[in-house]
């Protein structure tokens, strides 16, 4: 029996893929972004150990590098949760050749390995080894060392696969799993719970006790055999057919007032609560909202720069979210949106006011930051109507312009499919535009200037709505044909 | 109804489709038939304005479908599955359309159910979405939720491929007994059923009209003799 070379195949599907071939401008600002975060690792590696001496005096730095290690282990599962694709290579066309099943499952669970986020940690780690490990540690130390950090890697790789996996079956596992994560996250954080200091001890007790090291491979490898063992099982083609969870109607009889536009509306809540893609922007803007509860904003000078960002984006994260990709949304049944009993101005109508509505009903969830710090409320209020108006219009501009295809129910939060190089460049526009109004208001009618301006501008943009509309439309209606056919490429 | 006026598209110089003066009248049930490539999908999609005609233009109802809107709320089709939503369950689909024309759910289903026999108790009632349902029964949803609404005019794309055979007949009745005040155009490569239940029969070839006639047992012959291979 012949083994087909997936390897190659996997390559070409990249080597082929629509994003990578028709878009330059994203490839090369994501290689930019992934040099960034390496360079960056590459630095902080080299200079850890002197940090270590200088923030925690007296201690042993090696066991402190251990202790950050396993502190980290749950940050990367849940960093890999969110941002890794793991490869569910598309196996239908595989099934029917005489490969066997066994080699085929093998390689899909070892090539998740192979990401960009398994290597991501060697990057700081690397570097540290050489300049701290390998001159001051013993021979069992260092091996250690890589033990823990390959360990680590290996393990958290195949957990967060089979929590991702898990969730795509049943959402209340995987859900349980991630709140109790980030719970204990957020508790070390706030200094609540501390496990941190015992851990020190952990790292050097397993740097130094050979039969420890066997632990992170045994879970690892215990979780490849089990997802092994549920691929076989599972792996036909039956069982490809995603199953997706069934969600009941939810239907704003609210939405009825707008009319045409008012069902529309109703579609795309459906399809914000029903698509993976969708979902995973929702929910990280709703996690959004609690940002502040684990930052504290710095109430000296340059404060009210946090406080602006962050009023932008806790009152518009939705908008903003949902917004950038505006119509492509719609792309996989755009032509009955285009041909049956509503019209191109319902598209826009339904578009604007959900947004906008979002961005009220994200305000309204910050109001109870008054008891903490009012003035993330005075912020939000003021950003609020400047989300509703110029935020939401530069993405209704673009959308009107050009857009590309997605499938909403294909990935996560990282997938970057329908992003076109203006959307990197509107980003900045739409964020500069209400640091210019106030501080344009700031200077010209003094300290509570600037968030009357931002309020006032916002509130007469706000007003205007329907023109926009009107001009977006017009705009959408000369590019109709160009949108609509890249709506139908696949 | 419909009226095209040297309609003409051509993708880097070969024309898919050229049509010169085609009226298609009220109460017709067209079929457009034609090999692979002959333009009728391309037709469709002209007479709903899916893609840019480079030359003339379409009417419906004497207005150009690519300056108006108004066809849009008496025209449906079901040319693929960009005609359906697939994160709806059939019966939302269904409830979303007809909520378009201020249908209530219960009207619209009171109007579906009758299609029953169609469905054949796999779509009707399922908590499934559409992306979830076999081939054969996404295009069941597609077609009925065209006919939702009481459309004028209705275009349906090869209705009878990935059906069984006894839901083509019972597809091909539907055609016949909801044709009142309605204008139909289907294509198809099933001669058989095009033959059985329309009343113009109009063959496109190479983009162009090459037969265009009333339907009549002499048109049946003349329609399996024009697709005959040496």
């Amino acid at each position: 029996m012949k083994k087909p070379n997936f390897l190659k195949q996997a390559w070409l599907s990249f080597r082929r893929s629509p994003a990578l071939t028709q878009n330059l401008a994203q490839t090369i600002i994501l290689a930019f972004f992934g040099f960034y975060l390496a360079a960056s690792f590459l630095v902080s590696g080299l200079v850890a150990g002197e940090l270590i001496r200088e923030f925690f005096p007296g201690k042993d730095v090696l066991g402190m590098a251990g202790a950050f290690l396993i502190y980290y282990f749950p940050i990367d599962i849940l960093t890999r949760y969110f941002m890794q694709k793991f490869p569910t290579m598309s196996i239908k066309p595989y099934l029917l050749l005489p490969v066997s099943k066994g080699s085929m499952i093998h390689y899909l669970l070892r090539r998740s390995l192979f990401s960009f986020y398994s290597f991501l940690p060697l990057f700081l780690t690397v570097p540290f080894f050489f300049v701290e490990v390998l001159p001051n540690a013993s021979g069992t130390e260092t091996i250690g060392f890589i033990a823990l950090v390959l360990g680590i890697i290996f393990s958290s790789n195949y957990i967060s696969f089979w929590i991702s996996k898990a969730s795509d079956l049943n959402n209340w596992f995987s859900t349980i799993l991630l709140v109790v994560l980030f719970t204990f996250l957020f508790l070390e954080f706030k200094g609540i719970t501390s496990f941190f200091p015992s851990l020190e001890t952990a790292g050097s007790a397993f740097f130094s006790t050979p039969l420890l090291w066997i632990i992170p491979f045994a879970i690892g490898g215990l979780v490849y055999l089990y997802l092994f063992s549920y691929f076989k099982k599972f792996l036909t083609i039956e069982q490809e057919a995603k199953k997706d969870s069934y969600l009941p109607n939810v239907s704003l009889g609210f939405f009825s007032r707008f009319g045409r536009a008012g069902k529309l509306m109703d579609l795309e809540l459906r399809l914000l609560l029903r698509s993976k893609r969708a979902r995973s922007y929702l929910l990280v803007s709703v996690a959004f909202l609690f940002f502040p509860l684990v930052m504290a904003f710095d109430e000296e000078a340059g404060g009210e720069f946090y406080y602006l960002l962050f009023g932008l984006f806790m009152s518009g994260m939705i908008a903003l979210n949902h917004g950038q990709l505006m119509l492509s949304w719609n792309s996989l049944h755009f032509d009955l949106l285009l041909s049956r009993g509503n019209t191109i101005r319902d598209i826009f109508r339904a578009k604007y006011y959900i947004l906008a509505l979002s961005c009220i009903i994200t305000w309204l969830l910050t109001i109870p930051y008054l008891f903490a710090d009012p003035q993330i409320v005075a912020f939000c209020t003021a950003l609020v109507f400047i989300n509703t108006s110029f935020s939401i219009y530069a993405y209704m501009v673009l959308a009107s312009y050009n857009s590309m295809r997605i499938d909403p129910n294909e990935g996560g939060a990282l997938n970057m499919s329908g992003f076109g190089a203006a959307h990197y460049l509107i980003g900045l526009p739409i964020v500069a535009f209400p640091f210019i109004v106030y501080y344009g208001g700031k200077f010209a009618f003094g300290e509570t200037g600037g968030l009357l301006s931002l309020l006032v501008v916002g509130v007469l943009g706000t007003i205007f709505h329907q023109q926009v509309i009107d001009a977006c439309v017009k705009l959408f209606t000369t590019n109709r044909y160009k949108i609509s056919a890249a709506f139908r490429k696949e | 109804m419909i009226k095209a006026e040297n309609l003409r598209k051509a993708y880097e110089g070969n024309v898919v489709l050229h049509v010169e003066d085609l009226t298609i009248n009220k109460g017709e049930i067209v079929g457009l038939v034609g090999n692979n490539g002959a333009g009728k999908t391309t037709f469709f999609s002209m007479i709903l304005d899916l893609i840019k005609a480079d030359s003339g233009h379409v009417l419906s109802k004497d207005a150009d479908v690519s300056k108006t809107e108004d066809w849009k709320m008496y025209t449906s089709a079901y040319l693929d599955d960009g005609f359906l939503i697939n994160f709806l369950t059939p019966d939302e689909y269904f409830e979303f359309v007809g909520g378009l024309f201020n249908l209530s759910k219960n009207d619209v289903m009171d109007f579906v159910k009758q299609f029953e026999p169609i469905f054949n108790g796999e779509v009707i009632g399922q908590k499934k979405f559409i992306r979830q349902l076999s081939m054969g029964n996404r295009k069941k949803v597609g077609l009925i939720g065209a006919l939702i609404g009481n459309p004028e005019i209705v275009l349906w794309d090869e209705p009878f491929s990935n059906l069984d055979p006894s839901t083509q007949i019972r597809v091909r009745n539907v055609v016949k007994d909801h044709s009142e005040n309605r204008t139909f155009l289907v294509s198809s490569h099933d001669l058989h059923h095009i033959a059985e239940v329309c009343t113009r029969i109009i063959i496109l070839d190479k983009g162009k009209v090459v037969r265009d006639v009333q339907n009549s047992p002499a048109m049946k012959e003349e329609l399996f003799e024009f697709f005959e291979v040496e």
